[in-house]
């Protein structure tokens, strides 16, 4: 027996450590002279014929898979897992844009944008799409993630839309579920009472901090102060009952504004802190020359640690009970869609592709166009093959990672950008995610446990 | 600009010019003396001398690329996804590990007894759970044994559930046998029928005496004549007969006999299957008995003897060099292998081996105990992250062979890779 790549071991208090499998999700508090035996088997990489340890002991790490026969089957089962699930036909996934025109010009923004909304052509195209999707291997659940440029500013197309894939979904006996991703200024209560009845039931929202902060990095077209009116929509969609995902645009100015902002909020019910959007110029022109005459960015970009930090703190203003931990400790099937097989974008030309951030490119990016008739219809093979190769499992780097199941490798379109003179500033961004706050989660998980316990 | 790892060049059929062929698009094109001059420059990477049309004329035919990785990655998408294809769901079913035969060098081992109702019930359930996780469009059965048509209520009672729980839900249904064939009378016949079976796998191992002394009956009796007079019922009612013949050296020339009489049949397909020795044949056969097994490369050349002597035409030529997505089905997800017990394996090669197999149907779904180290090993086999076979010009065409055998580290190529040549050279005379 060795023990799993995937055990995390944070100290609790001081006769007290946290021990946690991000693979079997197994915790168990050890004491000092538990913690000495762990040690052990750890250094020893084995703990065949030891008799200085426990039996009960070296059984509860067995069945909690601490220990496991070999490790590296664990592995595989994971690297088997990841590709199984990307093929998996149960779900059928659209992030769909039914424009790239946007109210908000925020200076980081990645998209360009577009005037114009999809078309009824490209809708119908997208109806088949879908219907052929379904006709080819059936599924089981349709996703449709809302998006843009601001999807709010085209609501009809969005009502279309619902309208025929709830109805498609109701005769062939498809679970429909609707995700809306917004920068919240058109929210209101009207517009709820329309997204409500296009089945949109979780919502994401962007902040860029508090008050005349967010106003800065989250610049309205008619320029006018937003945050009032977003964290009042907010506020509202998570008290009527939308999962609402908050998710901050954060760099080193707007840091502790951004968790301000998340104090005020992680008091709500429905109330999601998302991954945050790491702000950072992304078209590369954002630079001014300082008084030496050297080139600086605009951005005050946080490093992997930072957000890594930030991203923990925003967590924690949510007040998490052992629940939320479980769920943000759980491990994951894939870091993004863009890697399964049945996962799609599509912009409001009905060019498609696998990746959001790669909207702005159609030329070089997409796979293709919906409207071309499906015979055809030529994929663009190279760019597919990127995200539908990858598999992190096969990284070594990352398939003996103590974090790679609840990591899941991070971004796959980060492979092509690391190096990149924007995403890559300050230390190794790829591995952000739980790598300097594991330690951090573990014990506050432990002593939200130690809460539900004394609860029961 | 490269070329492609998978360009096989050999000498045309006239005798005076190269064939160029590559092996994953099917591009075949001929190049005169002073072309295959200037195309091996380009394999030596010092092509830049020379930016001639040759250049952009193989280039536009995927002979040269701007990076030949590139299709090794387009081919392990592809190979992922038929490994994880869920329209299709494939079951070979073992009602009974019996057999009323004994040949020389079967490789299972024979077990009496048959699939109980309760296993027979708990693969109507797995069948049905599968369609539930994930809904499948085809639903292919292959009756395998042992000898299937001994116990062909089995056979029929599982049949009528398949059939009809495939019309109601619109699923197409495809039925075949892997079988001996002895019991496969008229009667036998119109009871496959009504059980929707359309092709009918067997095996001959040559003519008259040649085959009886690799393909023994229990009862010691000839069965030569009596499988051809069953192979001819069922294809006078309609049925495809895939007709393998299991070659060493002292058959080969009566097998060679038996295809070319054979392939003047409709409906039928022959096929030759290199007889090895997995049992140890000097213990199961008199000493002058012993069959002479064939290299690899004897073998492979009686695969191109049999195929050529049917005067093949350009299509038969395109069916022979066409890629496979897998090598078999052992790499596919949705493909198990049950035996008469309730035990699934991803390879009838080791049906019966407890260490293969991967779960067993009659447990509940949610008590199932699942080999998981075993699944994670056939599910992460693939032959283009090994150095031999993603460079290897007919990868396209074996897809690295045998799984079993790569888990075990052994590589065995395809008899194909030995008579590629040959075969091109062939294709170009047709062509």
């Amino acid at each position: 027996m060795k023990p799993s790549y995937y055990n995390v071991i944070a100290r609790y208090s001081p006769d007290l450590y946290a021990l946690y499998n991000t693979h079997s999700t197994s915790f168990a508090f050890l004491d000092t002279r538990e913690k000495a035996m762990y040690d052990h088997i750890c250094e020893a990489e084995g703990c065949e014929g030891e008799g200085s340890i426990s039996s009960d002991f070296m059984q509860m790490l067995k069945d909690q898979q601490f220990v496991v026969d070999n490790p590296e089957d664990e592995a595989n089962w994971l690297q088997y897992e990841f590709e199984k699930y990307k093929h998996n036909s149960r779900y059928f996934e659209l992030t769909i844009c039914p424009t790239l025109d946007c109210n908000f010009r925020c200076p980081y923004c990645y998209e360009k944008k577009r005037p114009g909304r999809m078309s009824a052509d490209v809708q119908d195209a997208l109806m088949r799409f879908v219907e052929e999707g379904y006709e080819e291997k059936p599924f089981k659940q349709l996703r449709i993630v809302w998006y843009g440029g601001e999807p709010l500013t085209q609501p009809s197309v969005i009502e279309n839309l619902s309208a025929r894939f709830i109805d498609f979904c109701e005769k062939n006996g498809i679970a429909y579920q609707a995700h809306l991703m917004t920068n919240g200024s058109l929210a209101n209560e009207e517009m709820m009472e329309r997204m409500r009845r296009c089945a949109i039931t979780s919502v994401q929202v962007s902040f860029g901090g508090k008050g005349r902060q967010h106003d800065t990095d989250r610049v309205s077209l008619d320029g006018e102060s937003t945050y009032a009116r977003i964290y009042e929509n907010a506020c509202r969609m998570a008290s009527d009952g939308f999962a609402t995902h908050v998710e901050f645009v954060v760099d080193r100015d707007n840091y502790q504004s951004c968790l301000e902002v998340a104090e005020d909020l992680g008091r709500l019910d429905n109330v999601y802190f998302h991954m945050p959007f790491r702000k950072a110029d992304y078209n590369g022109n954002l630079y001014f020359e300082d008084d030496a005459g050297d080139s600086v960015p605009m951005f005050d970009y946080l490093d992997a640690e930072e957000i890594d930090r930030f991203t923990y703190e925003c967590f924690m203003k949510g007040r998490p009970v052992a629940h939320d931990f479980r769920e943000r400790l759980t491990p994951l099937h894939h870091f993004c869609g863009a890697s399964l097989d049945r996962f799609y974008v599509v912009d409001e030309l009905g060019n498609v592709y696998k990746c959001i951030c790669d909207v702005d490119k159609p030329e070089t990016h997409a796979l293709f166009n919906l409207c071309e008739p499906r015979e055809n219809r030529k994929t663009n093979m190279a760019r597919l093959l990127h995200f539908a190769n990858a598999n992190p499992a096969k990284l070594e780097g990352c398939r003996t990672c103590r974090l790679y199941p609840i990591c899941n490798g991070y971004c796959y379109r980060n492979n092509e950008v690391e190096g990149g003179d924007f995403y890559h500033r300050g230390r190794d961004c790829r591995c952000q995610t739980f790598t300097y706050t594991i330690e951090d989660y573990v014990r506050s998980y432990g002593e939200a446990l130690q809460a539900e316990r004394g609860m029961q | 600009m490269k070329p492609s790892y998978y360009n096989i060049a050999t000498p045309a059929a006239n005798g005076e010019d190269t064939v160029l062929y590559n092996t994953l698009s099917g591009a075949m094109t001929l190049l005169t003396h002073d072309e295959y001059e200037q195309y091996r420059a380009f394999e030596d990477d010092c092509f830049e001398s020379d930016a001639s049309s040759l250049r952009k004329v193989l280039a536009d035919e995927g002979f040269l690329l701007d990076d030949p990785d590139f299709e090794v990655e387009l081919m392990r998408y592809q190979f992922e996804q038929t490994k994880f294809n869920s329209r299709v769901f494939e079951l070979y079913v073992m009602p009974t590990l019996d057999c009323n035969f004994s040949c020389v060098y079967c490789y299972e081992g024979k077990r009496h007894g048959r699939m109980t109702v309760e296993v027979q019930d708990a693969l109507v359930r797995f069948v049905k759970d599968q369609y539930r996780e994930a809904p499948y469009k085809e639903l292919k059965i292959v009756w395998y044994g042992g000898e299937p048509l001994l116990c062909v209520d089995i056979i029929e009672r599982l049949s009528e559930f398949f059939i009809s729980f495939c019309d109601e839900k619109g699923i197409e249904y495809y039925a075949s046998v892997i079988s001996n064939m002895s019991l496969a009378t008229e009667d036998m016949q119109k009871r496959l029928e009504r059980c929707r079976v359309w092709c009918m796998m067997a095996t001959l191992d040559g003519i008259g005496e040649t085959h009886e002394r690799t393909r023994r009956s229990c009862n010691g009796k000839p069965s030569y004549d009596l499988i051809t007079e069953h192979i001819e019922g069922c294809v006078e009612k309609g049925m495809c007969i895939d007709l393998r013949c299991v070659v060493c050296k002292d058959n080969l020339a009566s097998c060679l006999e038996l295809s070319s009489k054979f392939s003047k049949m409709n409906n039928v397909g022959i096929r030759f299957n290199q007889m090895r020795d997995m049992t140890n044949f000097r213990e199961r056969c008199p000493p002058d008995e012993v069959p002479v097994i064939l290299s690899s490369e004897a073998h492979a050349r009686a695969v191109y003897d049999q195929f050529m002597q049917l005067n093949p035409t350009a299509s038969d030529f395109n069916r022979m060099l066409r890629p496979l997505p897998v090598h078999c089905s052992t790499s596919v997800d949705r493909e198990y292998n049950i035996d008469e017990l309730g035990n699934a394996y991803a390879c009838s090669s080791v049906v019966g081996m407890d260490e293969y197999v991967l779960f067993n149907i009659v447990e509940p779904p949610e008590q199932r105990s699942i080999n998981q180290k075993l699944i994670a090993r056939y599910g992460n086999q693939n032959p283009f992250d090994c150095e031999q076979c993603r460079s290897c010009s007919v990868l396209p065409l074996c897809k690295g062979g045998c799984t079993r055998e790569r888990m075990e580290d052994k590589i065995t190529c395809s008899p194909i890779k030995y008579i590629i040549k040959d075969l091109i050279t062939a294709y170009s005379a047709v062509v």
